[in-house]
């Protein structure tokens, strides 16, 4: 009975369903893997967001409105007119949440691949070749998770000067270890794997052996690494505006505009409420994803 | 008049055991050690021999797909353990292998069709129409419908893509071809169906087999020819039905009163064996077999056997025969 | 000949709750086994014989759908609770499986796995329970038991490992052992030790053993009676020597020449073509007819029964059918 492959649904040929039956099938796999639905969702909406983030705004960002001051010069409730009502200099709080959610996204993904990139390339390698360079890489990588990282990537930025771009770069360059590690592990089981072997003598270079036979049967876990780990550079980046190293002001990002409402957490806190929670659901977000899909593309985790 | 197509000699491997932060050498696993022998063109030489005795190592280590310790190979005139990466690669055409595991050793992300293309394509034969052609050749000539080519490994049984991986080792037209436990994972009425398949291709293209296995009664009705392993060692070799009839070896002995007769009538004399196989990182001493033979002689612990051929084609080693 | 049966299993279906709706795994299985007595369970991967030892011992996960019976001294062991079906696993019916490795806990001691089913089982003081475990250890053949009692089960090879899990099993002397594929994860020598010592444990505790295998050269050895299933049924069942003599299915009979002969000229193996059909789409009729040379028209269309063709031999073939007929 084990014979009976339960393959994930990635299976090829199964496109002639009746709608019915699809319909059937979504559900089950709603049911099913819920996480990855939910998770998937509020990502995609995020996405939706940051990429039309001027068509659904209303206002200007950076611009404080005429009216966004109450006669004693304090920032306006969420109303019918302001969603989410003004920050302090009388700006659309709901547009700079809406362009925040783009530098967060920015930063996450671009700080994702970067990590990805040099993770992939230095897990390839360590685990496919083994030997001393393994060694020299895996003690790279220990001192690279050894050192604290936000004092790493605070002095990296202040270096550079605070900007987007730098944030990510910063970010994506020590963010490589944990990914490389995991790279490395995938790779190490899978070069044992018959196919590898039999690759291997069938007179196959150890290059074309990488790129054919071994990244193709690792991307499933990169993947769901990748999700969680945009979530966690999307903290990193608000904790790094938060700071004052990220995004700088006038420009909008969650972690700067936590910081400038907290001085008036009492008299307004929307300022604060506004950017914490689009925070937290996006984190939340991609890491549902994340454990969604290893769930669903993994089997070694029970089902 | 018999060609030698591949001669083993003096063929070693030893795995470092590694110890502490600094992954010192403590010591070695001597999983082959000091392995002789050679095949000739056309023939099926056996190796047998019960798990941890260096079968699998012996059959990878010819191919290089693990780097032997010491010694020669030598195939086609070309010493194997001299060449160099590139002209190894080339030479890999005219030397296959054939895994255990059907489930393994093809790669689930691709079709049947690319699986056996690769190898062409790695080493630049034939134009990619004449390739596919001859992938749907080769899958009808292994027992499969050429449509498998448009299916993925998982679509197959296990006897199917076993199929599948002897198809592909064909693919480049080898001499050689190492059969690393072909049959073993197989179900029994499968297991026939490729043992007579391996036998026809045998005769169809003049193919010389090394025939890995710990089936014994497979062993016997495929090889010409039997090599017995023990801890990394040769224990005996001969031609099949002379091996069966008349071992010379104890443990060959014991090795074959051990298979259990599918028949209820016949009632064998059989040779229990003392103990556990001792471990391959701290072999016992002179003879590796001497701990748990009931033959054994002081000269045994004291003095590894010499290799011997004590008749025509039939070798041993053991103090018995010296 | 006579006598209650020990276990009698009638009518077994079993099946699994799949994406795509029920699949069959036993398909209704008959079978008894006498106090003592060995019986050869045979067939290939996906025969159903191993779900069907499971279903013995109430170990099936719950999704499995049984029906039919399993009577052991007369008292169906379907219908008891979860509870009452303890005091029979591991006392009365114990069971060893193919892989000692995994179905020994690596972080107990030898001595606490084999102490498991005598705390269950039997009330005893520590110094008893020792004792008995180093008894038990003794009587499979582990040398110096003392001390591997005290040992985990990574230090102890593979025909150990085996060793201390028919210990385990033997420890409350049960009237049955289950042993589901024992010997086939070890070597040869090893094997031929294992089975030795099966023998010997039967005979001295007169302890029925459904010996469940593959291996046809096993069963010769060790049976007096073998089963032989296919696909979720039973094709053919017998005494032994009738049964390796003069087969009757034509299942048997292609899986007795897929073997090659130790002994004699080595002739071509006349194999079973085609390959066993998977649960999900099993052939109508006869399960067995798509790959039988004798295939008739009714076989592709009625499953036959299983008949008695001689005393204590039965076959399930239109076949066999016919010739009882005539």
């Amino acid at each position: 009975m084990n014979n009976v492959a339960l393959e994930p649904s990635l299976s090829p040929g199964a496109g002639s369903v009746t709608q019915t039956k699809r319909k059937f099938e979504l559900l089950k796999f709603v049911k099913r893997y819920p996480s990855v639905v939910i998770g998937g969702l509020i990502v995609l909406v995020m996405v939706i967001i940051a990429l039309f983030a001027p068509v659904i705004a209303h206002y200007d960002p950076l611009k404080p409105m005429p009216d966004g001051l109450t006669q004693l010069g304090a920032p306006r409730p969420p109303s019918h007119e302001y969603i989410l009502g003004t920050d302090t200099q009388g700006r659309d709080v709901f547009s700079r949440v809406l362009f925040g959610a783009r530098v967060s996204l920015e930063v996450g993904f671009f700080a994702g691949l970067i990590s990805l990139f040099i993770g992939a390339l230095l897990g390839v390698i360590s685990g496919y070749f083994g030997g001393w360079v393994d060694m020299v890489i895996m003690r790279i990588t220990d001192m690279v998770l050894a050192f604290p990282f936000l004092l790493f990537v605070v002095a990296l930025v202040a270096a550079l000067s605070p900007s987007v771009h730098n944030v990510f770069i910063a970010i994506g360059v020590f963010g490589w270890a944990q990914m490389a590690r995991i790279i490395r592990s995938q790779v190490l089981s899978v070069k044992e794997l018959e196919y590898v072997q039999a690759a291997k003598s069938l007179g196959a270079s150890a290059w074309n052996i990488i790129f054919v036979e071994v990244l193709p049967n690792v991307v499933t876990p990169v993947i769901i690494y990748l999700a969680l780990a945009i979530g966690q550079n999307i903290m990193l980046e608000a904790a790094l505006s938060f700071l004052g190293f990220g995004v700088q002001p006038p420009n909008p990002s969650w972690g700067n505009m936590i910081q400038e409402g907290m001085g008036y957490y009492q008299l307004a806190p929307w300022l604060i409420y506004a950017p914490g929670i689009s925070l937290l659901v996006a984190t939340i977000g991609f890491n549902l994803l994340g454990d969604g899909l290893r769930d669903w593309l993994d089997p070694k985790v029970g089902k | 008049m018999t060609e030698t197509l591949l001669t083993v000699s003096n063929l070693k491997k030893y795995f470092p055991i590694r110890k502490g932060v600094l992954r010192r050498t403590v010591g070695y696993v001597k999983a082959v050690d000091d392995v002789n022998f050679t095949v000739h063109k056309g023939e099926t030489l056996g190796i047998v021999g019960e798990s941890g005795c260096g079968k699998s190592t012996t059959g990878r280590s010819i191919l290089r797909l693990i780097e032997p310790t010491s010694g020669d190979v030598l195939f086609q005139d070309k010493n194997l353990t001299k060449l160099s990466k590139s002209s190894l690669r080339h030479l890999r055409q005219k030397m296959q292998i054939v895994f255990q595991d059907p489930y393994a050793s093809l790669n689930p992300r691709y079709k049947v069709g690319k699986i056996l293309e690769r190898p062409m394509q790695i080493h630049g034969l034939y134009t990619p129409a004449e390739r596919s052609k001859r992938v749907r050749t080769l899958l009808e000539r292994c027992g499969l419908d050429p449509s498998a080519a448009n299916k993925y490994p998982h679509e197959f049984s296990g006897g199917q893509r076993q199929r599948i991986g002897i198809a592909r080792a064909l693919t480049l037209n080898p001499s050689l071809i190492v059969l690393d436990e072909p049959v073993s994972a197989l179900d029994v009425s499968v297991q026939s169906q490729i043992i007579n398949l391996l036998e026809d291709l045998q005769q169809e293209f003049g193919l010389t087999y090394l025939f890995i296995a710990h089936d014994l009664s497979v062993v016997r009705h495929i090889s010409d020819r039997i090599a017995v392993m023990y801890l990394g060692q040769m224990a005996e070799l001969a031609e099949s039905l002379e091996l069966f009839d008349n071992p010379l070896h104890p443990y060959t002995q014991a090795l074959l009163s051990a298979i259990p007769v599918p028949d209820p009538e016949v009632k064998r004399e059989r040779i229990l064996l003392r103990g556990d196989l001792p471990s391959p990182a701290n072999p016992p001493s002179g003879c590796p077999f001497h701990t748990r033979c009931k033959d054994a002689m002081d000269v045994c612990k004291a003095k590894k056997p010499v290799w011997k051929e004590v008749k025509p084609g039939h070798h041993v080693a053991c103090h018995l025969y010296s | 000949m006579s006598g209650a049966p020990l276990l009698d299993i009638s009518d077994l279906r079993i099946s699994f709750k799949s994406d795509t709706g029920y699949m069959n795994a036993v398909a209704g299985v008959s079978l008894s086994l006498r106090p003592g007595e060995t019986v050869g369970l045979v067939g290939e991967s996906g025969c159903g014989k191993s779900v069907t030892s499971l279903s013995i011992m109430r170990l099936l996960p719950k999704t499995a759908k049984i029906e039919g019976s399993i009577r052991f001294e007369g008292k169906d062991l379907l219908g008891l609770k979860e509870s009452e079906v303890r005091k029979y696993r591991g006392n009365d019916i114990s069971m060893i499986f193919q892989e000692p490795m995994s179905a020994l806990n690596p972080v107990l001691r030898i001595e606490d796995q084999i102490s498991e089913p005598l705390r269950m089982h039997r009330k005893m003081s520590k110094r008893e329970m020792h004792d008995r475990v180093v008894e038990l250890l003794r009587s499979v053949g582990i040398p110096r038991p003392e001390q591997i009692a005290k040992e985990y089960p990574h230090q102890l090879s593979g025909g150990m490992r085996q060793r201390v899990m028919i210990a385990m099993a033997m420890a409350c002397e049960p009237k049955l052992l289950i042993a589901d594929e024992p010997t086939t994860a070890l070597d040869v020598t090893v094997q031929a030790q294992i089975l030795d010592l099966l023998r010997q444990l039967q005979a001295k505790n007169n302890m029925a053993l459904l010996l469940i295998t593959h291996d046809l050269g096993v069963v010769a050895e060790m049976c007096e009676r073998v089963i032989v299933m296919y696909a979720g049924k039973v094709v053919e069942e017998g005494d032994v020597r009738s049964v390796f003599r003069n087969p009757q299915h034509p299942y048997t009979v292609g899986l007795l020449n897929s073997i090659p002969k130790l002994t004699g000229e080595r002739e071509r193996l006349t194999p079973i073509k085609g390959n066993v059909p998977s649960l999900a789409n099993m052939p109508v009729g006869c399960r067995f007819a798509p790959r039988c040379p004798f295939a008739k028209e009714i076989c592709r269309t009625e499953h036959p029964p299983l008949t008695k063709v001689a005393a204590g031999s039965r076959v399930s073939c239109w076949l066999a059918e016919e010739a009882v007929a005539q």
